[in-house]
């Protein structure tokens, strides 16, 4: 990343960071609020009060909702910070998880399920933790851009031979490696990804028993 | 076992004062501040035996309450409250002597939880 781009990236990260830690304020205090009616309604179980069940119901569903918006609010917060340090060590797992996360809304309206299989133990790397994201974002998504709807992409964190690595195997009816492949070189996703990893000094690996593709690190960053 | 009393820190007027009102549904006796600044007088005058800090907070700041505290009132348990995704603030707050810390929003029954942990440990000092 240029200089210029990197500081933009930068201020772009520190605002969004800062936006999101104010919305998980609002959100705690409707969490306390929600919860002092919740309290209050307990105080009134016994009295005669016609509406108490919809009352009730009402704030578990604000308490749920409020459940969700702190997850996003904290994955968000996270992707922010992503950008505060050029070169970062970061732990695939987590990566993989705050990927999964941010990306469920947008294989949601592809009508994808994403699957995150973790490593069991940690595994490190020295990297540019923003532009790993986009590496892995750009593939999944241009995998999940030429499945058809109901289908599953995974993102598997493992080591391949004794190097970092994240897998996306993709599962739906009917789909064939060569044909997603083909899709993904004319979409120019394969490319881009490509172009990004090599930068991370990553590569793609053609994945065709899992049907999908390994990026894999051989080198950390200075 | 010491009459409790706890002191809550937070810039964010409706979500202290809203805490502060489920705790004392539950019979934990709690005071409450908006400021740094005042919290640290509030500490002077009657000192609590816990303070729920929170980390952010504009002019003087929780980390900079914290190490007052540590300071002038040691044996005051602190519990740090951090909003931001990562825990670094937290585990700041760990090498500055919190007694623990927590992520907002909270778990009401986890803070108390803690505030009981911190009371059971102010007794023990």
């Amino acid at each position: 990343m240029k200089g210029s781009e990197a500081r933009e990236v930068a201020f772009f990260g520190r605002i969004t960071a800062s936006f999101t830690h104010e919305v998980k304020n609002i959100l705690a205090i409707i969490k306390e609020s929600s919860g002092l009616m919740e309290d209050l309604l307990a105080l009134t179980r016994e009295q005669p009060f016609p509406h108490w069940e919809r009352f009730s119901h009402r704030v578990s569903v604000i308490q749920q909702q409020v459940q969700r918006g702190v997850g996003l609010a904290t994955r968000l917060n996270r992707f922010a910070h992503s950008t505060d340090e050029a070169i970062a060590r970061v732990d695939l797992n987590e990566l993989a998880d705050q990927l999964i996360w941010l990306s469920e809304r947008f294989a949601r309206l592809k009508e994808m399920t994403l699957k995150l299989t973790p490593a069991e133990y940690a595994v490190p790397l020295d990297t540019s933790p923003i532009d790993l994201q986009m590496a892995v974002f750009t593939l999944m998504e241009g995998c999940w851009n030429q499945l058809p709807a109901q289908s599953e992409v995974e993102l598997r964190v493992a080591r391949s031979e004794g190097l970092p690595c994240l897998v996306i195997a993709c599962r739906g009816e009917g789909v064939a490696f060569a044909d997603l492949k083909r899709g993904l070189e004319a979409s120019g996703a394969l490319q881009l990804s490509a172009d990004i990893a090599a930068g991370l000094h990553g590569k793609i690996v053609d994945q065709p028993e899992a049907c999908g593709f390994a990026l894999v690190f051989s080198g950390t960053l200075q | 076992m010491h009459e409790w009393k706890v002191l809550l820190v937070d810039d964010e007027e409706e979500f202290v004062t809203t805490l502060a009102e489920r705790l004392r549904l539950r019979g934990i006796p709690v005071r409450t501040s908006t400021d740094g600044e005042e919290a640290l007088r509030m500490i002077e005058t009657d000192p609590p035996q816990v303070v729920v800090l929170d980390v952010l907070m504009p002019g003087l700041g929780g980390l900079e309450v914290l190490k007052r505290i540590k300071a002038d009132f040691r044996k005051v348990k602190v519990i740090l409250l951090t909003g931001q995704g990562s825990t670094w603030d937290g585990i700041q707050g760990m090498r500055m002597g919190v007694f623990d810390y927590l992520m907002k929003p909270l778990n009401i029954n986890e803070l108390i939880e803690k505030i009981r942990e911190a009371m059971n440990a102010y007794g023990e000092d």
